[in-house]
């Protein structure tokens, strides 16, 4: 009998859409033109795999879930997403021992326990950080648009919280990141 | 009040009859668990006051840190949940339900002025009767007298929540816990007259997996639930067949057999010849029937047994497919290939792997559920398990929140919508 094994880090999208836009078709037509696999929920082309989870009743917001992707496929499904979308909500959810190294190089220092909030600025776009340190969890967010993706803030932003800078090995970029 | 701090502020709540999970939409697909459970520490013992502890009831991973003799545990220790219904009067029950979610809650709520409660997801299990509905309710206004720390508040049966989270609105849910298991139809809502309800889940091969231990020599260390659920967990196996099983396991005993070292102590655990009863966990859960297991009941192992809590029957014996098979066909006849098309089995008691070498023999949940259908004529059944099973009801908790909005209120008629209690 297993534990369940999970990984320790996912990025959750919340797509706002543009008012008046067709909603969710309008997204999955343009993965869909974009040579992107739609498979029931999920959403897979190259190392990207993700999946959509939700979408608001009214129908303004979807909630995508990306399980896996390199950091320039990455953002190129972002770069999609926001031309769709008003804007792009991006949260990283981080657990367990990459809190602190992600928040280390944010220049944090965390508590030991409590809830933990603050906001920093990097690449010029300002990240809102909720930390649980009793729970070994952290999520960094922002607002990403169209000057965010194409200023290579968003992928900066990307690689500086999954560490994935300059020091990074080969191996760990032909990987990419893996739950 | 706006969409959108509500969609910051999402929170779930699982009441499982074991672990009770929970966390905020921040923490993306993981929540946190602990045990759904308190202890109730003896505040009139000397050291107790000697020590400064002013705490009545424990709840958390602290828990250890409290506990008296083994004597003690029985009386203190409160399992809430134990069935998925808490009786009316249980008032020691409920308490342990208001710390439990006084910590979850208190855990997560930020301490800055932009805060002004979570918007709470709780589930609960399909069979509770409406006055649990109204007893949460009443919690959260209670924990509100200190601190705002609920805005609103819905309630989903877990069935409903693990549909959610999968997407699939047209499906039959299998929901194992630690107490019980519930079958439910889904289409849209959950059809209500076609739940199936046993009581048994994890629990009752807890209770086998104790029997093997004092056969094999380790009775002194069967008497402590935790660690006869360990043990469980790192040695069960679900066995194709278990007739099969049986006789592989004792023409090749190498490949069955087991030792377990308990971290943190000196205790290790051996089952060499005895390695074939690894088969006879999991095939309780599935079929209590089986003739092998009535030596067992009669040297007194207590028998799942029937029973019946508020409106609803709770099967003791019922095998696991014929459960199914008997929910599904109490829903219209067009209605049932779309429920077999879509088992989704769900909860901590789907969790089982099969190890190396052992494929073919020992099998994973929705393969046996398929091969039960199957010997019962119910042929192309699709039966999954659900990413991560025993999360999913905490992610629909989250998906339902996050979708329902924020102005939508609660209608008792239809049991949905937001209940403001702040």
């Amino acid at each position: 009998m297993s534990g369940g094994s999970l990984g320790s880090r996912e990025i959750r999208l919340v797509c706002r859409l543009q008012p008046g836009s067709r909603g969710i078709d309008g997204i999955l037509e343009a993965l869909k033109a974009a040579s992107y696999t739609l498979d029931g929920n999920n959403i897979l082309r190259g190392s990207l795999r993700a999946e959509l989870r939700a979408t608001s009743l009214s129908g303004d917001e979807v909630v995508i879930l990306v399980k896996s992707a390199e950091p320039d496929e990455f953002r190129s499904f972002l770069n999609l997403l926001v031309r769709e979308c008003w804007y792009v909500d991006v949260y990283y959810h981080l657990r367990g021992g990459d809190i602190k190294a992600a928040a280390g190089d944010l220049g944090i220092q965390l508590p030991e326990d409590g809830v933990y909030r603050s906001r920093v600025r990097f690449s010029g776009v300002e990240l809102k950080v909720d930390a649980y340190p009793k729970h070994g969890a952290l999520t960094v967010s922002y607002r990403a648009g169209w000057r965010e993706v194409n200023s290579g803030a968003a992928l900066r932003i990307h690689e500086k919280i999954l560490g994935m800078g300059g020091g990074r090995g080969i191996i760990g970029k032909l990987l990419g990141w893996i739950r | 009040m706006s969409e959108e701090y509500k969609r910051e502020y999402v929170f779930g709540l699982d009441y499982g009859t074991s672990d009770f999970k929970f966390g905020p939409i921040a923490l993306g697909e993981v929540p946190e668990v602990i045990e759904n459970r308190g202890y109730f520490i003896d505040r009139s013992s000397l050291m107790s006051r000697i020590m400064g502890v002013d705490r009545e009831i424990v709840v958390g991973k602290d828990i250890s840190r409290f506990l008296e003799s083994r004597e003690d545990l029985a009386e203190r220790m409160v399992y809430p949940m134990r069935n998925g219904v808490i009786a009316r009067d249980d008032e020691r029950a409920w308490r342990v339900i208001r710390e439990l979610t006084r910590y979850a809650l208190e855990s997560f709520a930020p301490p800055d002025e932009e805060f002004q409660g979570f918007y709470v997801v709780a589930s609960i299990s399909i069979v509770s009767p409406r006055y649990m509905y109204e007893r949460l309710f009443e919690i959260f206004r209670e924990l509100n007298r200190d601190r705002v720390l609920v805005k609103a508040a819905t309630i989903i049966p877990q069935p409903l929540a693990v549909a959610i989270s999968q997407k699939t609105p047209t499906c039959t849910v299998v929901e194992s816990g630690h107490g019980n298991t519930q079958i439910c139809p889904i289409s849209m809502y959950p059809v209500r007259n076609a739940v199936i309800a046993l009581n048994r889940g994890g629990g009752a091969a807890n209770t086998l997996t104790m029997e093997i231990l004092k056969d094999a020599g380790y009775g002194d260390l069967a008497k402590e639930e935790s660690f006869v659920r360990l043990v469980k967990e790192k040695i069960g196996l679900i066995p194709r067949n278990l007739d099969e099983a049986i006789r592989y396991a004792k023409g090749n005993p190498e490949k069955v057999k087991v030792s377990l070292k308990i971290p943190g102590t000196r205790i290790k655990i051996v089952l060499d010849d005895m390695a074939w009863t690894r088969f006879l966990i999991g095939e309780f859960i599935f079929n209590p029937g089986h003739e092998i297991f009535q030596s067992y009941f009669a040297r007194g192992m207590p028998k799942p047994s029937d029973i019946k809590i508020g409106d609803t029957y709770f099967y003791g014996m019922m095998d696991m497919a014929e459960a199914v098979i008997t929910s599904v066909e109490r829903c219209s006849i067009e209605l049932q290939p779309h429920l077999y098309s879509r088992i989704l089995l769900s909860g901590g008691n789907f969790s089982w792997d099969v190890p190396e070498g052992l494929e073919g023999i020992a099998v994973r949940p929705d393969e046996k559920l398929r091969q039960q259908l199957l010997e019962k004529e119910i042929e192309g059944a699709n039966v999954s398990i659900v990413e991560d099973p025993k999360y999913s009801v905490w992610r629909g908790c989250i998906v339902y929140g996050y979708a329902v909005p924020h102005d939508y209120e609660w209608r008792w008629e239809r049991m949905e919508g937001w209940m403001y209690v702040a």
